[in-house]
C-alpha cells in the first residue's frame, strides 16, 4: 500500500549534532523518515527529544550534520539559499507555535504573505485566500487585524497561510501548544479537514498525545531516534 | 510589499517620526542655506550685469574702502590707449547718518565722484535707473542721489535733507539696480565726500574708467596691468563678478559640507531605527523566510522601509525649507529656491534613506529561520 503512494520527503540515515560547551549534543541520531502524500503525520516524543530538530531538517530550515534529505526525489544538499527559499515557497508551507502573524496586517494580507514578494501575487492569490478562509470558518474576519482575533482564529489564519501557496506538505510545530485543549481540538480537526478535502500532506510536530487520534502514521521519538512508527487505517 | 513596509514603519510612531525629523531638518536646512547663496549670487550678478567698464585700484586694496591712491593716476591712466574718461572715485563708509550709525553697517556706502567726469562720461553713476527726481549735473554741490534701499531705509524722497557725517546733504534723485547690495549706496560729488570724510584732496578711492569702444575694455585693462601692474590693478566689472564667484563657489561648498554632516547624522539615526526594528521583528522575518521569502525579499522590504523614512523626510523637508526660505524674503533676504535645488535635496533624502536600510537589510536577511520556529 505504501508503495503506491507518492513519497514527498525522505530522510536518509540523518545526525544532527550540536556543541554545547565541552558536550556533543545528539539532538538526532540516526534517523530514517519517509513522508508519503496525503500522510496526516504526528510527531510524539518530550521536549529536548529531537522532535523540532526532526522537524526543521523535514522542512529544509536546517541542515543535517550528517545524511540526506530528499523532497521529490531531489537531494537538496545541493541547493543555496535562494533554491531553498524557492522550494519552500513552492513546496511547503509551516505553522508555528506562536502564530507569527504580521500584526499590522489584515487576516486576509496575512494570508497572502507568502505570494507577497511574486509580482503580481496578492492579486493572482485572494481568491483563494477568500476560500481557504472560508474553508475553516474565517469568512467573515477577513479584514480583521491580528490582535482582534481570538488565538484558534490566529491559529487558524496562519495555517490558511502555510496553504496560499498550495503546497505539497505543511509542517506544524506544536500547533496547539498556546491554545486550550477545545480551540485546539479545533485547530487540528480544521488541519483534518485540509488534509483530506485538498489532499494535503500534514507532519505536526507536538508533545500533547491527544493529537495522537488524528494521525495516519504515528512516530514517536526519543532521544534522537525514532523509537516506534505506527500506521493507522482509517475507513 | 510597500504597504506592508509602510505598515511596519507606523508600528513605533514615535521612534519613525525621530528618523524622519533628522531627515526633514536636514534637508530644509540644506534648502534655506543654498537658497540664501543663490539668492546672494543673483543679487550679486544682476548688480554687476547693469554695471559696465573698467575700475583701476591701488594694487594692496583688499576693499574699496579701505584703498587710496594718488590723484597723479588720473592723468597717467587717461594717457592710456583706448581710454575715454577718468572718473575719480571716493568711496567711504557713513559714521553716522542723520546723526545715527548707518542701519545696514556693512552695507551702506557713500560713493563721491568727480562729477565734471560723470557728466562726460555715457555712464550715469549708479548703472541703474532713476525711479525719481533728476541724475547729477556737472556743478551740483550738496546733493545726494540715493538707493532705493536708502530711501525705504530712512524714508527719504526727493527734496529730503540727509545728514552724513553732520553734513546735510539735499536728495535729488532715486535710483534703482536691481540689487539690494547696490541700492544701499548714497551718491554725491567727490568734492561733498571729501569734505565730510575727511578725505584728502590728493587722493582717490579707484578709478571709474570709461573706453572709447565697450568691446576693447579687457585689452585697455591689459595694457594699463602691463604699465603700471605693480601700484595699480585694473579690472573689468566682469572679473569683479567672477571673483564674487569663487567666493560664493566656496560658501556654496561649505553649505553642501554642513548638508553633508546633516545627513550624515541623519543616517546613522535611520540606521539605528531600522537595526532596531530588525532585531525586534526577528521571529516573523525568520517566518517570512520559512514561508518562502528569499533573502533578497528581506532586503527588499527592510530598504522599501528605510527609504520610505527618506521620502517622507524629504518631501516634509522641502516643503519646510522652501516655506522657511521664503519668510525669509520677509526679513529682507533676498532667496532663489529653484528646482535643481528641490529635487536634489529631495532625492538625496531617499538616497541617504535606501543607503542608511542597506546595514540592517542585510542583517535581516541573514536572521535564522529556525529562531523564529524555535518554541519558548
Amino acid at each position: 500500500m505504501k508503495s503506491t503512494k507518492k513519497e514527498v520527503i525522505r530522510i536518509k540515515n540523518v545526525f544532527k549534532h550540536y556543541q554545547l560547551g565541552d558536550t556533543i549534543v545528539k539532538a538526532l541520531d540516526g534517523v530514517s523518515l519517509s513522508i508519503y502524500e496525503g500522510d496526516f503525520v504526528v510527531i510524539v516524543g518530550p521536549s529536548g527529544s529531537g522532535k523540532s530538530t526532526l522537524m526543521h531538517i523535514l522542512g529544509t530550515l536546517d541542515n543535517p550534520t550528517k545524511g540526506e534529505v530528499f523532497v521529490d526525489d531531489e537531494n537538496i544538499d545541493v541547493l543555496d539559499d535562494w533554491h531553498l527559499a524557492m522550494l519552500r515557497r513552492n513546496k511547503i508551507g509551516f505553522i508555528f507555535q506562536s502564530f507569527n502573524l504580521i500584526p499590522t496586517l489584515t487576516t486576509l494580507e496575512n494570508v497572502l504573505i507568502p505570494v507577497e514578494p511574486l509580482s503580481g501575487g496578492t492579486e493572482r492569490y485572494q481568491d483563494r485566500a477568500i476560500q481557504l478562509l472560508d474553508e475553516i470558518g474565517l469568512g467573515d474576519r477577513l479584514l480583521h487585524k491580528p490582535d482582534e482575533l481570538s488565538g484558534g482564529q490566529r491559529q487558524r489564519v496562519s495555517i490558511a497561510r502555510a496553504l496560499i501557496n498550495n503546497p505539497e506538505i505543511i509542517f506544524a510545530d506544536e500547533p496547539t501548544g498556546n491554545l486550550d485543549s477545545k480551540t485546539g481540538k479545533q485547530v487540528i480537526e480544521s488541519m483534518k479537514l485540509l488534509n483530506e478535502k485538498e489532499n494535503k500532506t500534514f507532519v505536526i510536530v507536538t508533545h500533547d498525545p491527544s493529537i495522537l487520534e488524528y494521525a495516519s502514521r504515528k512516530v514517536f521519538i526519543l532521544d534522537g531516534k525514532i523509537t516506534k512508527i505506527e500506521e493507522t487505517k482509517f475507513k | 510589499m510597500l504597504k506592508m513596509s509602510l505598515f511596519n514603519l507606523f508600528r513605533h510612531k514615535l521612534r519613525t517620526i525621530l528618523s524622519v525629523l533628522g531627515i526633514v531638518i536636514g534637508v530644509a536646512s540644506l534648502i534655506v542655506l543654498v537658497s540664501l547663496v543663490d539668492g546672494f549670487r543673483g543679487d550679486i550678478e544682476s548688480a554687476f550685469s547693469s554695471a559696465q567698464g573698467v575700475r583701476v585700484v591701488p594694487v594692496n586694496a583688499t576693499n574699496p574702502v579701505f584703498g587710496s591712491m594718488d590723484d597723479s593716476w588720473i592723468n597717467k591712466i587717461s594717457q592710456v590707449n583706448g581710454v575715454k574718461t577718468v572718473i575719480p572715485t571716493v568711496m567711504r563708509i557713513p559714521r553716522s547718518i542723520d546723526g545715527e550709525s548707518p542701519l545696514n553697517a556693512q552695507g551702506t556706502r557713500v560713493v563721491g565722484q568727480d562729477l565734471q567726469k560723470v557728466a562726460q562720461a555715457s555712464n550715469n553713476g549708479f548703472d541703474g535707473e532713476l525711479l525719481s527726481g533728476r541724475t547729477f549735473n556737472a556743478d551740483d554741490r550738496g546733493v545726494a542721489l540715493i538707493g532705493k534701499q536708502i530711501q525705504d531705509d530712512y524714508d527719504k524722497f526727493v527734496g529730503s535733507k540727509i545728514k552724513i557725517n553732520g553734513k546735510s546733504l539735499r536728495v535729488i534723485g532715486v535710483y534703482t539696480t536691481g540689487s539690494d547690495f547696490l541700492d544701499g549706496s548714497i551718491l554725491t560729488s567727490i568734492e561733498d565726500l571729501r569734505e565730510l570724510s575727511d578725505f584728502p584732496d590728493n587722493k582717490v578711492s579707484f578709478l571709474v574708467v570709461e573706453v572709447v569702444n565697450l568691446s576693447d575694455d579687457s585689452k585697455v585693462v591689459k595694457m594699463i596691468n602691463l604699465l603700471y601692474g605693480d601700484d595699480i590693478k585694473a579690472s573689468t566689472v566682469n572679473d569683479f563678478s567672477a571673483q564674487f564667484s569663487v567666493i560664493l563657489d566656496s560658501i556654496t561648498l561649505l553649505v553642501v559640507v554642513i548638508a553633508s554632516i546633516a545627513s550624515f547624522v541623519a543616517a546613522i539615526s535611520i540606521i539605528n531605527t531600522m537595526l532596531m526594528s530588525v532585531l525586534e521583528r526577528f521571529k516573523e522575518i525568520g517566518a517570512l523566510k520559512a514561508v518562502g521569502w528569499t533573502n533578497d525579499d528581506i532586503v527588499k522590504m527592510v530598504l522599501y522601509e528605510s527609504g520610505l523614512i527618506g521620502v517622507i523626510g524629504g518631501l516634509f523637508g522641502v516643503i519646510l525649507g522652501v516655506l522657511a526660505s521664503n519668510s525669509l524674503i520677509i526679513f529682507g533676504l533676498e532667496t532663489r529656491v529653484t528646482l535643481p535645488l528641490v529635487l536634489g535635496s529631495f532625492f538625496g533624502a531617499v538616497f541617504v534613506g535606501i543607503l542608511a536600510g542597506v546595514y540592517p537589510a542585510i542583517n535581516a536577511s541573514r536572521l535564522d529561520p529556525i529562531d523564529a520556529l524555535r518554541s519558548e
